[in-house]
């Protein structure tokens, strides 16, 4: 997946030397990625849990896991916007598990965010989102539900199988066809930006 | 390699994060030592991660953003816990019962290897800033102030807590030892330039210090340290670092 920090501007610090800082105990590299990726991990956090204080505090936790464990970042592994979401992701639905009375309703479709917010850096970053969320939207929507409900509604593979009243064989070919096409259009996507920045 | 069935089959489950805890470690404990299945679960999340992208943004609350710098801040003016090398050393009744504890808990299949570990080494790091934390965590006013001279790279982050009944309290760094006999004095300055002791005390040796002041800082204009010899009385020791703290009106 193309790193974004790859498309900043020149000036800007990458994402792995801010990783690099971070180990270094730098609370202005902290600040840097919050702002680089606080919305985005706030969204996805807000999105599994549906509430702004536990969002928050996935947040606020997440973010002071990767200050404290910036040392055991690997970039062979995925890159820091990846990494930083996986924790947050990882923490709210080890929250939303701990509830067993609320879960949050299948995924809304996708609004445009506002274009007094599309600076350059945004609107090729939402390239990239726009292919995602294109891709998914193509999905049979068998294959959509089962992804959005286990991605953001924390459901285990086992759970999706009861409440979508199919096999668990079913549920994980569905969940495997629909990122495996989710893949093929991140990949066709960074193909054309290749091409692009090859011109 | 301890574990040579491969988790392909499982490697979207693992993905999404759609596998209850107990697997999850297990599947996390096979990538750890299997290079095949770490790089399928890489492109695995490559696709994963990208997920949020679709997501509408939402405002995010202000204080988020100062409330994580504070927070690190804090464990920043805190030293880590020292490593200890020794085995023996493992042997402290806190690692002992985080062991037993880590044990029961896998044991029973209740919580993923990989959360019990980073929560062993997150306790004993709680334990060293957790009071500094919580103090933070108050919110409040904060003021820096940078050693001068010879004392430069020392400092100092006075925080005056919001919360009506908790003390003012400044986490040092770096502060140099004084020499036999001497002692940091803590001063609060008024706008007319009278002097108040506000603390007397002795460099600890470690890189952050917390010192909290009997007095609360609402109505002086500055903040100063001073090596004396003295305990009591006017300041006559040189100027080690001071501030300015402006007060809301």
């Amino acid at each position: 997946m193309a790193d974004h920090a790859s498309r900043r501007d020149a000036n800007q610090p990458t994402d792995d030397a801010l990783i690099g800082a971070l180990a270094g105990r730098d609370l202005t590299a902290l600040a840097v990625l919050y702002d680089r990726y606080g919305r985005v991990a706030y969204a996805l956090a807000y999105r599994i849990l549906g509430e702004p204080e536990a969002a928050e505090d996935v947040v606020h936790d997440g973010f002071l896991s990767a200050w404290r464990g910036a040392g055991s970042y690997r970039s062979e592994r995925g890159n820091v916007r990846g990494w930083l979401l996986s924790i947050v992701h990882h923490r709210a639905v080890d929250v939303l598990r701990r509830k067993t009375t609320f879960r949050p309703a299948p995924l809304e479709v996708a609004e445009q965010r506002p274009a007094d917010e599309d600076t350059a850096e945004e609107a090729t970053r939402n390239v990239e989102h726009a292919t995602v969320r294109a891709a998914l939207e193509a999905l049979p929507q068998a294959q959509r539900r089962t992804i959005e409900l286990a991605y953001f509604g924390g459901y285990t593979h086992v759970e999706l199988a009861e409440i979508m009243g199919v096999p668990l064989g079913t549920v994980k070919g569905r969940m495997r066809i629909g990122l495996q096409k989710l893949r093929r259009a991140l990949d066709r996507e960074h193909r054309v930006e290749r091409t692009e920045t090859l011109r | 390699m301890s574990d040579m069935t491969h988790v392909t089959d499982e490697l979207e489950l693992f993905a999404l994060d759609a596998l209850p805890a107990s697997d999850r470690a297990r599947i996390a404990a096979h990538l750890a030592e299997c290079p095949a299945c770490r790089e399928q679960a890489r492109l695995l999340d490559e696709v994963a991660v990208a997920l949020p992208g679709t997501l509408p943004e939402r405002a995010v609350p202000t204080r988020l953003r100062a409330r994580i710098l504070a927070t690190a801040g804090a464990e920043r003016a805190v030293p880590r816990p020292r490593r200890r090398t020794a085995w023996a050393s493992w042997l402290s009744p806190a690692r002992v019962a985080i062991a037993v504890l880590a044990i029961a808990v896998v044991v029973l299949g209740a919580v993923d290897a990989a959360t019990m570990r980073e929560l062993a080494v997150t306790r004993a790091e709680r334990d060293a800033y957790a009071d500094t934390a919580v103090r933070f965590s108050h919110g409040g006013q904060t003021w820096y102030m940078a050693g001068r001279d010879q004392w430069a790279g020392s400092g100092g982050t006075l925080v005056a807590p919001s919360k009506p009944d908790a003390a003012a309290f400044i986490v040092f760094h770096d502060l140099r030892p004084v020499t036999s006999g001497a002692v940091y004095t803590l001063w609060l300055v008024d706008a007319d330039g009278r002097w108040m002791r506000a603390a007397n005390f002795m460099p600890n040796g470690e890189v952050a210090q917390t010192v909290t002041l009997d007095t609360p800082v609402q109505g002086f204009a500055q903040c100063a340290l001073t090596i004396e010899l003295q305990r009591e009385g006017k300041r006559a020791g040189p100027l080690v670092m001071q501030s300015r703290i402006s007060q809301p009106q």
